[in-house]
């Protein structure tokens, strides 16, 4: 057995990485939203007495959510998270100017959906690991070559 | 404060200092001048001109230089940034100096009657500044509108790197303010981007219009976890869309 291209194998394709950037915008939205769990895995600390009620009584503008610490309010903030920039071996995922500030923001309230040490939860990696392994598999079959020489007559 | 609200604020400020400047700039040429002179002489202004030098035109180019500023932060937006910010930007200035030669013809009409009422300076600053322009929250709507459409926008252009039978989902919230066109998008359940543009022209980059709190996200293997087609589907079932004739000439028609 034989493989035609290396550099094959491991070529994932730039709609693979539009495609992962998709996946990777969806796990951390139910990371953050429904488990209500920041980057390193703990639930979200409670909200505030005054801003928790002021929430359950839907007192917001455009607000689209009335649950506790699910880091969602009119929502326009985890909406916005999505790729940003794709190449060919590249996906950037994140928010636009405005919506990033509220990302930051959550975190100085001790709220970190995504930190420079740890960009993405533990399950999410998991998830892009074998998104990976999925993908390097599918390669490395379309890559297979058999070659046959007889010997003799 | 978040910088959209600043920077709304900031604009509503300025258009505030416009009205004022341009009673007193009026005030100060009629000063020595008779009831009808003055109102001769409001005639005569081309309040669209003054307004706009007096402040309105720098404090719309201002506004949309801070915006498109907090649009322009973003990273890769390389595909779309120039054609996207560009059209952004003009669109906007456009309907923003529109705006201007309104409030522009309101001032002269409501300086008119003053004129003639012999209004004191004072008394025509108060009744100006009850003329409508734009108030802080109008304008964080039409800044936070743009900024959907934009992030929209950065959909459509990653969509140019996936094949035409790539399918999304409409997610956003599913309540008694949204709309039917966003209610109807949300049912609509996993589309191609043709088939988007075929059902709802324009929806791929406007949504639902002013103020829609909806995006088109990819179809993935979480996408059950997030759409909402059913709880759409139930709303739409209980209250059909308003799809009643609009004008009264149709209402009579349709009798």
């Amino acid at each position: 057995m034989a493989i035609k291209k290396l550099s094959k194998i491991v070529d994932l394709g730039r709609a693979w990485w539009v495609n992962l950037g998709a996946e990777l915008t969806d796990f951390i939205f139910i990371h953050t939203t429904q488990k209500r769990l920041d980057v390193d895995g703990n639930k979200f600390k409670s909200l505030s007495d005054t801003y928790s009620t002021l929430k359950k009584q839907g007192a917001f503008k455009r607000q689209s959510s009335t649950g506790g610490a699910n880091l969602l309010l009119t929502g326009d903030m985890m909406s916005d998270l999505q790729p940003r920039r794709v190449t060919d071996n590249s996906v950037e995922v994140g928010w636009g100017g405005q919506e990033s500030q509220k990302v930051v923001g959550n975190a100085d309230r001790g709220r970190v959906i995504t930190k420079k040490s740890k960009p993405i939860a533990r399950d999410t990696e998991k998830m892009v690991q074998k998104l990976i392994d999925k993908q390097t598999k599918k390669n490395i079959k379309k890559n297979d070559t058999v070659t046959i020489i007889k010997l003799g007559k | 404060m978040p910088l959209i609200e600043k920077n709304a604020e900031l604009f509503a400020n300025a258009v505030e200092a416009v009205k004022r400047a341009t009673v007193d700039h009026v005030y100060n040429l009629g000063q020595n001048l008779s009831r009808q002179e003055l109102v001769v002489l409001v005639d005569s202004l081309d309040f669209t001109a003054l307004v706009n030098g007096l402040g309105y035109e720098r404090a719309v180019d201002d506004l949309l230089g801070t915006y498109v500023g907090v649009l322009g932060e973003l990273e890769g937006i390389a595909p779309v940034s120039e054609t996207v910010l560009q059209a952004l930007a003009n669109t906007d200035r456009s309907f923003y100096l529109g705006k201007g030669t309104d409030l522009a013809n309101t001032i002269k009409q409501e300086l008119t009657r003053g004129a003639l009422q012999g209004l004191s300076r004072d008394t025509m600053r108060a009744a100006i500044a009850d003329v409508s322009g734009f108030t802080a929250p109008q304008v964080r709507t039409i800044i936070d509108t743009s900024v959907r459409v934009f992030s929209r926008s950065v959909t459509a252009a990653m969509a140019d790197n996936l094949p035409d039978t790539a399918k999304y989902i409409y997610v956003g919230p599913v309540d008694d303010k949204t709309r039917d066109i966003c209610l109807a998008m949300v049912a609509a359940g996993p589309l191609t981007q043709a088939e988007v543009d075929a059902q709802f022209p324009g929806g791929f980059v406007d949504g639902g219009g002013f103020n829609c709190r909806h995006s088109w996200r990819l179809v993935t293997s979480q996408s059950n976890k997030i759409e909402k087609q059913g709880e759409a589907e139930s709303i739409i079932s209980k209250n059909p869309p308003n799809t009643t004739p609009q004008t009264e000439l149709e209402k009579s028609l349709a009798k």
